[in-house]
C-alpha cells in the first residue's frame, strides 16, 4: 500500500502529465464560464483525446478540465450574477454583490482560494479513507437520501433570510414548477395542458438564468446612460487577513462537502446550500450574508468543491458511476485497460495512487492559473453597458439553446425573467424557489423508492430495516425550530 | 398607508394569486395529473403521481392563506422596505419586447441574424448612438460564438443551411477531412 | 402560433432554396453531419458516439457533431430527429425500446415506422441477470420460485421504466408468471449500487459494465440473454424456458424517412467502413462494446418483428 502510494507519487510528477494538466485546468475553466456550456459537454467532447494519451496524462487531464470547469462556472455567477449551474447558486448570492461593491476581484480571489482549498480537503480525505469511505457509501439507499433532502430543505427555509413562510412558499412553488412534465417515477404527465413541449419538464438552465441574471440585466438597463458600466471599479486583491477570518468558514464547509459527497445522488447543490447556511448560522453577524459577504462565498465555494473526492469512490472501487461526469471518466479508465472495480488497486494500485495525486497536484496548479487568470475576468465588468448589455444577453441565450437544443427554452428563459421581476418587486426571495425546484425530484423520487421497497407496510419496513431515517426525519423539526430562533433572534437585535 | 394600497402591494397580489392558482389545481387535480399506470394489474409505481402534487399545493393554500393573514393583521411589521426601482419601467419593457424577438426568431432567422438584429437593438436600447459601435457590437461577438461552438466545442447552433455551408465553405472545409481523427 | 407559421415559412423557403440548388446534394455531405441523441451525458450512448464520431470522420469526408438531447424518456430527441429536413444531415443515435416498444406504452408525437429508416446497427449489449454473491439465490429457478411463493417478495433494482432492465425483467416476469417489486433508480449504476449495498435482490447488467465485479466475485450471474452462453456455467434465458428476442439492447443509428436512396447508402458505406477501422475496434473494445454491425435494411426485417413483439408484452403485462 505505502509502496504503491510512493510509486503514484513519483508517476505524477512526470512534467508531460503537469503540462496537460495545466491545458484542461485552463481549457476547462474557458468552457466552464460560458454558461450552458457544461463541463460535462467538454469533458465528452475531449475523451477521445485521452484515448491516445497515457493513463497518468490523459484521466488527469480530463481532471483538469473538470476542476478548471467548476471554477469556471463561479465567473458568471459572481460577475453578471448568471450561475450555470445548481452548484453556482449559493455564490451568486454573495458573490455579485461584491461585484456591484466594486470588489469583483477579491469574490473572484476567495471563490479561487476557497474552492482549491475544498477540493484539496477532499481529495486528501479520499486518498487516506478511501476503503471506509466505500463501506460508509453502502449505508445510504432512498430513504436515507429523502430525509437528507428534506432536512436541506427545512434548513434553506429558515436560514435564507426574511420571513420563514415566505421562503417556504417559494420552496413549495418551486417543487410545484418541478411537477410540470412527466413524474419521475411512473412517466405519466403532470401539469402538462397537453403540450409536448412542457412534457420533459422545465429545463433548469433558462430557469437559473432567467430568475438571477435577466432582472439584474433588467435593472442596469432601466438605470443606464451612455458609457456607464456594471461597476467602475474591481477592486482590492483578497488581502490576508481576509483569507484568514475565512478559514474557519472554509474548513467548515469543507467537512459538510466531503459528508455529502458520501452520500450518493445528493452532490454539490445541496452541499453549497448547507455549507453556506451553516457559515451564516455560525457567523456573528448573520445579516450581512446576501449583501457581499466573502464569507459567504467561501463557504458556498469550499463545500461544493469538496463534494468531488467522495463522489469518485464507487467508481474506483466498484466501478460503478455515480453521476455523468463519472460515467464519463469510467470511460476514460476503461478506455485506458483500467477496469474501476473491486480489484483496481491490487491490479493497478501506483497507477491510480499517481491519479488521485495528480488531482492534488491539480488542486495547486490550479491556484497559480487561476490567480493569474483572475485579473483579467474581474475586468470584465468594468466594459461600457452598451457592450456588455448585449453580449451578455447573447450568451445567456446560446447557452439556455444549447443546453438542450430546443428554442422553446429561449422562451422560458424570458418568462422566468419576467417572473423573477415579479418576485423581486414583491420581495420574494427566489433562491428557495430554485431550491425547491431543483431538490423536489429526487426527493419525490426517494420518497417513491422508499414506498416500492416497502410494499405495503411503510412503518414496519423504516422500524425494522431503516432505523437511520427514522433518525433523521425525527431530527428534521428539532434543527428547524433551534435556527429559526437562532435566525429571528439575531434580525431582532 | 391606505386600504386600497394595502390591497394592490405586489406581495399581497402574488400570495394572493399563488393561492388561488393551487386552489384550482387541487380542485381539477385528475384533469391535470394522469392516470397511473398498470403493470400485472398493479399500480406501475408504489406511489400515485398526484401524491405529492397534492401534499405540496394543499401546504403552499395553507401557507399563503396564513401569510395573507398575517398581512391584513401586522401590516405595519411588513411593508417596511421600499421595492425601489420604478423609473425606467418602459427601457425595461423594451428590453423583454427585444428579448421576446430574440426567443422567437433564433430557429427561424438562424443564430446569427437574430443575434445581429437583437444585439444591435439592445446596445441602442442601453444608450449606443455610435453607428459603428453598434454594427460592431451586434456583427463581431455572434460570428465569434458562433464559430467558437461549432468548430470548437462541437454543439450545435441553430443556423440557416445556406449560411452553414457558406461558412464551411470559407473555412475551406468542404470535401477535407476534418474532425479528431488521428 | 406564430412561431409555427413562421418556422413552416422557413422551411418552405429553404427547401425552395435547398430546390434551386438541387445539383448540391450530389456532393452529399457538403457541411458537418448532427448525430442527435435521446439521451444524456455519459451514458453508454454517448460514449459509443464519441468513439464514432472521432473516427468515421475519414470515410464521410466530414466532422459528426453530437447533440445531446434527453427528455421525456427519448421522445424529445426522436421527435426533434422526426421534424428536421430529411437531407442526411440530421441523424439519430438510438436503442430498440426507445424506437420500437415507446409507442406501445405512451402515445408519441411521432410514428417511429413510418418516420425513420435504419441505417446501421452499430452494436448490441446482452443483458445479465445478477444477484450479490452471499445471496441466498444460487440459480435462477430459485429466484423465479421466491418470487412465486411469496409474490413481491424479491427486490428487483432496474433503471427505470421501460428502460434497459425493465423491460427484460417484465418479459422474465410474463414467460415465468413470477412476480418481482420492481424499485426503480435513475440508471444503470445506481441500480447496481443498490443491488451491492442490499437494497434489491436482483438486478441486471451489460457484461461491460458488471465484468470487473464478476471477476471480483462480488457478484454472481444467474442467467444471461443471447442464443450462446456468455459464461460457460451460467445458462441463457432460452435454457430457462424466456425465449424470444429478449434482453438486447441494440444500438442504432436511423434517418429521417424520405432521406434520398444515394445518401443513405453513403452513410450506409461509411458505417460499415468502421469495421476495417483498427482504431474504432480498439476503442469500442476498450470500452467492453461488440462491433456487431448490421445494415440498416438487415435491421428493418428485426425492426419489424420485434414491433410485433413488443405490442403483445405490453399489452399482456399492462393489464
Amino acid at each position: 500500500m505505502i509502496e504503491q502510494f510512493m510509486q503514484g507519487l513519483a508517476m505524477a510528477m512526470r512534467p508531460d502529465t503537469v503540462l496537460w494538466m495545466c491545458a484542461g485546468l485552463f481549457g476547462g475553466m474557458l468552457v466552464g464560464a460560458l454558461p450552458g456550456f457544461t463541463t460535462l459537454m467538454a469533458m465528452a467532447i475531449l475523451l477521445p483525446i485521452s484515448f491516445f494519451l497515457d493513463p497518468l496524462v490523459g484521466i488527469p487531464f480530463l481532471l483538469g478540465v473538470y476542476k478548471g470547469g467548476i471554477f469556471g462556472g463561479s465567473i458568471p455567477a459572481i460577475l453578471v450574477s448568471m450561475p450555470g449551474t445548481g452548484a453556482a447558486v449559493a455564490t451568486t448570492i454573495d458573490g455579485y454583490q461584491l461585484t456591484k461593491k466594486g470588489q469583483s476581484r477579491k469574490a473572484l480571489d476567495i471563490a479561487l482560494v476557497s474552492s482549491v482549498f475544498g477540493d484539496t480537503f477532499s481529495d486528501i480525505a479520499t486518498i487516506l479513507m478511501i476503503f471506509p469511505i466505500a463501506l460508509l457509501v453502502m449505508q445510504f439507499g432512498p430513504p436515507e437520501i429523502f430525509a437528507v433532502l428534506l432536512l436541506s430543505l427545512v434548513i434553506i427555509a429558515v436560514t435564507s433570510g426574511g420571513n420563514p413562510i415566505k421562503s417556504l412558499i417559494m420552496i413549495l412553488f418551486g417543487i410545484w414548477l418541478s411537477f410540470i412534465g412527466t413524474d419521475p417515477l411512473g412517466g405519466v404527465e403532470r401539469f402538462t395542458f397537453g403540450l409536448f413541449d412542457l412534457k420533459s419538464g422545465i429545463p433548469l438552465l433558462p430557469m437559473l438564468i432567467g430568475v438571477f441574471a435577466i432582472p439584474e440585466i433588467a435593472s442596469v438597463v432601466m438605470r443606464s446612460n451612455q458609457g456607464q458600466a456594471l461597476a467602475a471599479v474591481v477592486g482590492e486583491r483578497l488581502s490576508w487577513s481576509e483569507l484568514k477570518r475565512c478559514f474557519r468558514t472554509m474548513c467548515r464547509s469543507s467537512v459538510i462537502g466531503a459528508s455529502i459527497g458520501i452520500v450518493p445522488g445528493l452532490g454539490q447543490v445541496v452541499a453549497a446550500m448547507m455549507g453556506y447556511s451553516a457559515a451564516k448560522n455560525a457567523s456573528k453577524t448573520p445579516e450581512n450574508f446576501g449583501k457581499g459577504e466573502i464569507e459567504g462565498v467561501a463557504a458556498a465555494e469550499s463545500a461544493n468543491n469538496a463534494v468531488n473526492g467522495p463522489t469518485l469512490v464507487p467508481l474506483l472501487t466498484l466501478g460503478i458511476p455515480g453521476d455523468n461526469v463519472t460515467a464519463i471518466l469510467l470511460g476514460a479508465f476503461v478506455a485506458q485497460g483500467l477496469r474501476p472495480g473491486p480489484q483496481l488497486f491490487e491490479e493497478h494500485g501506483a497507477t491510480v495512487f499517481g491519479i488521485l495525486i495528480a488531482m492534488v497536484i491539480a488542486n495547486l496548479l490550479f491556484l497559480v492559473i487561476g490567480y493569474l487568470s483572475v485579473p483579467f475576468f474581474s475586468r470584465l465588468v468594468t466594459v461600457k453597458n452598451a457592450i456588455l448589455v448585449p453580449v451578455v444577453i447573447m450568451f445567456a441565450f446560446a447557452g439556455a439553446y444549447v443546453f438542450r437544443s430546443d428554442s422553446f427554452d429561449l422562451l422560458m428563459l424570458v418568462a422566468f425573467g419576467a417572473i423573477g421581476l415579479i418576485a423581486r418587486a414583491a420581495r420574494f426571495n427566489l433562491m428557495p424557489m430554485v431550491m425547491g425546484f431543483i431538490l423536489g425530484p429526487p426527493m419525490e423520487y426517494a420518497f417513491g423508492q422508499t414506498m416500492a421497497m416497502a410494499q405495503n407496510a411503510p412503518l414496519q419496513f423504516l422500524f425494522t430495516e431503516r432505523i437511520g431515517m427514522v433518525g433523521v426525519l425525527a431530527i428534521t423539526p428539532v434543527i428547524g425550530i433551534l435556527l429559526w430562533r437562532r435566525m429571528r433572534s439575531v434580525s431582532m437585535s | 398607508m391606505d386600504a386600497l394600497n394595502r390591497r394592490l402591494d405586489p406581495e399581497v397580489v402574488v400570495a394572493g394569486t399563488l393561492l388561488i392558482l393551487s386552489c384550482l389545481s387541487i380542485l381539477f387535480m385528475s384533469h391535470l395529473v394522469a392516470a397511473p399506470k398498470v403493470l400485472f394489474g398493479r399500480s406501475l409505481t408504489a406511489i400515485a403521481p398526484s401524491l405529492f402534487p397534492y401534499l405540496i399545493l394543499t401546504s403552499l393554500a395553507v401557507l399563503n392563506a396564513v401569510f395573507l393573514l398575517q398581512c391584513s393583521l401586522r401590516p405595519e411589521k411588513i411593508w417596511l422596505e421600499g421595492s425601489g426601482e420604478s423609473n425606467g419601467w418602459k427601457r425595461g419593457a423594451l428590453l423583454f419586447g427585444v428579448m421576446l424577438f430574440y426567443a422567437l426568431t433564433m430557429t427561424v432567422f438562424g443564430f446569427f441574424i437574430s443575434s445581429a438584429l437583437s444585439l444591435a437593438m439592445m446596445s441602442m436600447l442601453v444608450g449606443n448612438r455610435s453607428p459603428v459601435g453598434i454594427v460592431l457590437t451586434a456583427v463581431v461577438p455572434p460570428i465569434l460564438l458562433y464559430l467558437v461552438a461549432t468548430r470548437v466545442l462541437a454543439v450545435s447552433l441553430p443556423e440557416l443551411s445556406e449560411i452553414e455551408f457558406f461558412i464551411a465553405g470559407v473555412l475551406g472545409e468542404t470535401g477535407q477531412v476534418k474532425g479528431a481523427s488521428p | 402560433m406564430l412561431k409555427r407559421l413562421l418556422s413552416t415559412l422557413a422551411v418552405a423557403a429553404s427547401t425552395a432554396l435547398l430546390g434551386i440548388a438541387g445539383p448540391a446534394l450530389a456532393d452529399y455531405p457538403e457541411k458537418p453531419i448532427t448525430m442527435v441523441i435521446p439521451l444524456g451525458a455519459g451514458g453508454s450512448h454517448d460514449l459509443n458516439a464519441r468513439v464514432i464520431t472521432s473516427t468515421i470522420p475519414q470515410f464521410i469526408n466530414q466532422a459528426m457533431i453530437v447533440r445531446l438531447t434527453p427528455g421525456a424518456g427519448g421522445q424529445k430527441g426522436t421527435q426533434e430527429v422526426s421534424k428536421s429536413p430529411s437531407d442526411g444531415y440530421t441523424l439519430l443515435f438510438t436503442h430498440n425500446y426507445i424506437d420500437m416498444l415507446q409507442q406501445h406504452v405512451e402515445k408519441l408525437p411521432y410514428d417511429p415506422m413510418k418516420d425513420f429508416v435504419p441505417i446501421a446497427r452499430i452494436n448490441y449489449a446482452p443483458i445479465a441477470v445478477i444477484v450479490r454473491a452471499d445471496s441466498p439465490y444460487k440459480t435462477f429457478e430459485e429466484v423465479v420460485a421466491a418470487a412465486k411463493k411469496k409474490p413481491g417478495s424479491v427486490r428487483m433494482a432496474h433503471s427505470g421504466n421501460w428502460g434497459a432492465l425493465f423491460v427484460p425483467a417484465a418479459q422474465i416476469m410474463k414467460a415465468r408468471d413470477a412476480y418481482f417489486n420492481m424499485v426503480p433508480y435513475q440508471g444503470g449504476g445506481p441500480a447496481l449500487q443498490a443491488l451491492l449495498s442490499g437494497d434489491a435482490d436482483i438486478s441486471m447488467g451489460f457484461p461491460s459494465a458488471i465484468g470487473s465485479l464478476v471477476a471480483a466475485g462480488k457478484i454472481r450471474v444467474l442467467a444471461t440473454a443471447g442464443a450462446k452462453r456468455i459464461y460457460p456455467d451460467v445458462p441463457t434465458l432460452a435454457e430457462v424456458g424466456v425465449e424470444g428476442d429478449i434482453g438486447f439492447m441494440h444500438r442504432i443509428v436511423m434517418a429521417p424517412a424520405g432521406t434520398p436512396k444515394d445518401v443513405v447508402a453513403k452513410l450506409e458505406a461509411a458505417f460499415s467502413a468502421l469495421l476495417k477501422d483498427k482504431t474504432y475496434n480498439r476503442m469500442m473494445k476498450r470500452l467492453g462494446e461488440n462491433t456487431d454491425y448490421m445494415s440498416g435494411s438487415d435491421y428493418q426485417k428485426l425492426r419489424e418483428k420485434q414491433l410485433g413483439a413488443y405490442k403483445d408484452l405490453v399489452a399482456k403485462i399492462t393489464k
